[in-house]
């Protein structure tokens, strides 16, 4: 168990240091801001006073290690910053609007998986057949399809045509279906693709085989084969999780979801960069202990997989 | 020199050409990637000579033919200025494909040197650019595009290299597991017996024998740069209005979705099929040329 | 063993032909034989020589990414295994006819316990309860002398040394006492040392369930000390079928006789070897006429090896079938008593 503690431990480490390098991105990149960044933050109505007041606050008027440490020791201290907009707490404006976000993303993950390890079984199961071929094109599709496009057309199908769903908004229960089957088709191809191929290797395993010589149905022999597929299937889920919380910022847009993808957009077109900076490396703490989880995932669908190496 | 270039080509020569030849015809078996090819020289095709092929002006406002449903005239319809929609996906292809494919060439130029050092000279050089891919990484593609183009401006040529900036972690995995896996081959090891410089070694054996899964990744990241720059465009933070960028014109169109939902139709759709070609064409060129690239 | 009674298992006529976009390869080429209630058959040939696939085939489990055509029969309690059904072959799988594989290190799910695969085997064909799937499934494994049978029965397959994963594939083998076992080069992938036990393990299990069994192998010392009768495969066809004595003490196929010389054998205090010269053929490209005449001592560049593929003919001594032109010429050769052999080569 000390051995399991060591790699945990490990493992934060790491991802404190990438979110450490992802702020120093956020904190540079502002600083690059072309002619004057207060200035630009703060709006063209300002007043010289607020321009003043948001280079102090951000710090803009000390050098850049300086301006880093103090993001950090804020940061410490619970705080995001102050947005340059609202005038409020960064960390309160995220939090308000963040569980929203999780609650897409988790729907949009659970559909990709559920959808896509069930399309990947069927056409692995069906090599060579009708199914397969229906699940490869569904497959190559679900990664090339605009995740706007595919919300305005379900928009404009569920919505203006047949009035089923509402057009968007967080209101009810059935606000959530169109948000999440737009989110979730990029997750379920890929998933797809990789149970597909997986399978095809685990289902002509030896093991399987084994399975098949006891006299089971079929399906049982399938579940051995998916069960050891899973690594593969759950690291795949992992890293299209970033694509997907990319695809929840144009989700949000387009269905008027009241997450942190939305905010972000505003937050650029009203040049808050507090704002931004905060949602970004909430962004990137969420695509990093996802990692983690299916990472840790491995142990519980693998016990050969040991992670205290 | 000589001797070693023996080790490692001289010999396979006539067989190097033989299999480059049969794996040449099992891509041209693909019916998907032949469709994909079909797609894109199509939509090449109407890019180059949109101005043969339609009388409208992509970018002229007539506000009196506003609004119009498809017909014989306007076979996509007319948008909220009057501008013929075809016309404009016809012209907006040299935008969107050049974006494309200039900003998947910025990412290899940039990612693959880098891949390749990583992998080949390891340790701490190899920490520091991993730490880095790994940053860029947890942005995401379109994440750190979108942060780009706040930061530095909309416009085609912020949106092309933030695009292609988003994809460059790909590029540095890919070159890294490559340098990794032909450090260990026999003429690799032959040529740093003989002395060559890591450099020419680097660009002699390593990186010539890692162009295919190169060429193969670009081809299947040309499809995520369109989509991310597109996406840009919907946003309105991409390439601006009046030019005629397919993701621009369906954030415009955004608008009218109860009015005129036929605006949204058709620059989706070009969207969607000239991503999806790029990935045919990308998945088969790497079962013909590098199945062990399979997710 | 020649006593007339009616086979268990008659396969009869069997190709199996594996097909690939540009060839296809026959695995099988015409094997018949019996086997007959509470015998050991013995299966022998080189690698490729079909002996596997023919086995596999009789429980259609040649893997299913292939494209594989079979024709023939193989007879099981008067029914056809080749034509029957899904449902039917899942039927007799497991609870009539065991598989016991080659490779114990790749044959168990390595992400679930032993026990659950274990159980699995009982409840695949009988309603039982877990309690009493449980209970079964730790005796089976004492049967098979897996110790602490209550715990290694919660263990997962990485955890168990190859003799012991061995012990579990012959425990789930014997789970539904079926009366027909295969065993695939049941010791093939195992440690010298511990194959002499798994043996062991194997003819108690069989004992105890009273079960026939058809053993595959390339060891004829195996065979020597396990077979009642013997089939010899060369290149997807039987070349010889006899009794083990026989087999052993008056081979009349040039292929068998190979086969025999090569064993290692004690003579006074030198060990010596005679290897087949060349090797097996590859089956995309079986030669002509008799699959070994290439490399066989009695052909010599003789037309009709060449040519005409030999039947498999009675030699009119019990059951003693051979397939070669020129079996005459073989009359009296090198005789070799199978109890020698056990010291020679059964290790």
């Amino acid at each position: 168990m000390s051995g399991f503690l060591t790699y945990l431990v490990r493992r934060l480490v790491a991802a404190v240091i990438t979110l450490l390098g992802v702020i120093l991105v956020m904190v540079l990149l502002v600083r690059a801001l072309p002619g004057d960044p207060a200035r630009i933050i703060a709006g063209l109505q300002a007043t010289p006073e607020q321009v003043e007041q948001v280079r102090l606050s951000m710090g803009l008027d000390q050098p850049v290690p300086v301006q880093y440490w103090r993001y950090l020791v804020n940061l410490a201290h619970g705080s995001l910053g102050t947005s340059a907009r609202f005038g409020t707490s960064v960390l309160s404006e995220i939090a308000h609007r963040l569980p929203y976000t999780i609650v897409l993303a988790v729907f949009g993950t659970l559909f990709g998986a559920i959808f896509g390890i069930a399309l990947g079984v069927l056409a692995a199961t069906h090599k060579g057949r009708w199914a397969d071929a229906f699940g490869s094109m569904l497959g190559v599709a679900g990664i090339s399809m605009p995740v706007y496009w595919l919300g305005i057309l379900l928009i404009v199908l569920f919505s203006v045509k047949l009035r089923l769903l509402p057009i968007g908004g967080a209101d009810t229960l059935s606000s959530l279906v169109m948000p999440t089957i737009t989110l979730g088709v990029f997750s379920m191809a890929v998933v797809s693709r990789m149970t597909r191929s997986t399978m095809l290797d685990t289902l002509d395993q030896d093991y399987v085989r084994t399975v098949r010589a006891k006299g089971v149905a079929e399906w049982v022999a399938v579940r051995h084969a998916l069960r050891n597929a899973f690594i593969p299937i759950l690291t795949v889920i992992g890293l299209q999780f970033g694509t997907l919380l990319g695809g929840a910022v144009l989700t949000e847009t387009v269905f008027s979801w009241p997450g942190i993808g939305q905010l972000l957009v505003q937050s650029i077109n009203n040049r808050d960069f507090p704002l931004v900076q905060g949602i970004v490396f909430v962004f990137a703490a969420m695509f990093i202990v996802l990692n983690i989880i299916t990472d840790l995932l491995y142990s519980v669908v693998d016990p050969r997989v040991r992670l205290y190496r | 020199m000589s001797s070693i270039s023996a080790v490692g080509e001289a010999p396979a020569a006539p067989e190097a050409t033989r299999t480059s030849l049969r794996k040449l015809r099992t891509f041209a078996r693909n019916k998907g990637a032949m469709i994909g090819i079909f797609i894109l020289l199509a939509l090449a095709f109407a890019a180059i000579f949109a101005r043969l092929l339609t009388p409208y002006d992509p970018t002229a406002q007539d506000l009196s033919s506003a609004f119009l449903a498809p017909s014989l005239a306007h076979p996509f319809g007319t948008d909220d200025l009057g501008q013929d929609i075809l016309a404009r996906i016809m012209y907006g292809g040299r935008y969107t494909l050049a974006i494309g494919v200039v900003a998947v060439s910025i990412a290899a130029i940039i990612g693959v040197p880098l891949g390749l050092i990583s992998g080949y000279v390891g340790g701490a050089t190899d920490m520091v650019i991993q730490r880095i891919t790994d940053i860029l990484l947890s942005f995401n593609p379109f994440l750190l595009a979108l942060v780009l183009v706040a930061v530095f401006g909309v416009g085609i040529q912020t949106v092309t290299i933030a695009a292609g900036i988003g994809v460059i972690p790909q590029f540095i995995r890919l070159a890294r597991g490559q340098a990794l896996s032909l450090r260990e081959e026999v003429y690799v090891e032959a040529a740093i017996a003989f002395g060559e410089s890591s450099l020419a070694i680097l660009r002699r054996h390593v990186l010539r024998n890692a162009l295919t899964p190169i060429l193969v990744y670009a081809t299947l990241n040309i499809g995520v740069t369109i989509l991310v720059a597109a996406g840009l465009g919907f946003l309105g933070l991409g390439v601006q209005p009046p030019t005629p960028e397919w993701g621009t014109m369906l954030g415009t169109a955004r608008s009218f979705i109860f009015k005129a939902s036929y605006q949204l139709t058709f620059p989706g759709l070009t969207i969607f099929l000239a991503v999806l070609s790029f990935n045919l064409v990308g998945d088969g060129l790497r079962d013909a040329f590098d199945p062990s690239l399979r997710e | 063993m020649s006593e007339r009674r009616e086979p268990l298992l008659s396969i009869k006529d069997l190709r199996v032909t594996f097909r690939t976009r540009t060839e296809s390869v026959r695995a099988v080429d015409g094997v018949s034989f019996d086997v007959y209630p509470g015998e050991t058959l013995g299966v022998v040939g080189e690698s490729g020589s079909g002996k596997s696939v023919t086995m596999l085939s009789v429980l259609r489990l040649i893997p299913p990414s292939t494209r594989v055509v079979a024709s023939g029969q193989v007879l099981f309690g008067g029914k056809d295994l080749l034509q029957a059904s899904k449902r039917e072959i899942r039927r007799i799988r497991g609870r009539h006819i065991a598989l016991i594989p080659q490779d114990p290190m790749t044959c168990l799910d390595p992400v679930l316990r032993v026990g659950r695969q274990v159980r699995e085997a009982i409840q695949a064909h009988e309603n039982v309860a877990a309690a009493e799937a449980h209970r079964r499934g730790v005796q089976l494994l004492e049967t098979v002398g897996i110790p602490e049978p209550e715990r290694h029965y919660a263990q997962f397959p990485h955890e168990y040394s190859g003799g012991m994963r061995q012990r579990a594939m012959i425990a789930m083998g014997m789970a539904n006492a079926p009366s027909l076992l295969i065993a695939d080069e049941p010791t093939t992938a195992l440690d010298v040392t511990i194959q002499a036990q798994i043996m062991d393990v194997l003819r108690a299990a069989q004992r105890e369930t009273r079960a026939s069994m058809v053993l595959i192998s390339h060891d004829l010392g195996l065979i020597a000390e396990m077979a009642d009768r013997v089939v010899v495969m060369y290149a997807g066809h039987v070349v010889e079928s006899a009794d083990v004595q026989t087999i052993f003490s008056s081979p009349r196929h040039p292929y068998t006789l190979g086969l025999i010389g090569s064993l290692p054998q004690t003579t006074g205090n030198e060990k010596w070897l005679r290897p087949i010269p060349g090797s097996p053929p590859d089956l995309a490209d079986v030669p002509s006429g008799c699959p070994f005449h290439p490399r066989c001592f009695l052909s010599r560049g003789r037309e009709i090896c060449r040519v005409t593929r030999p039947e498999l003919r009675s030699l009119g001594t019990g059951e003693h079938r051979s397939a070669c032109h020129f079996v005459a010429e073989l009359e009296g050769a090198s005789a070799l008593p199978a109890g020698e052999l056990h010291e020679g080569a059964g290790r």
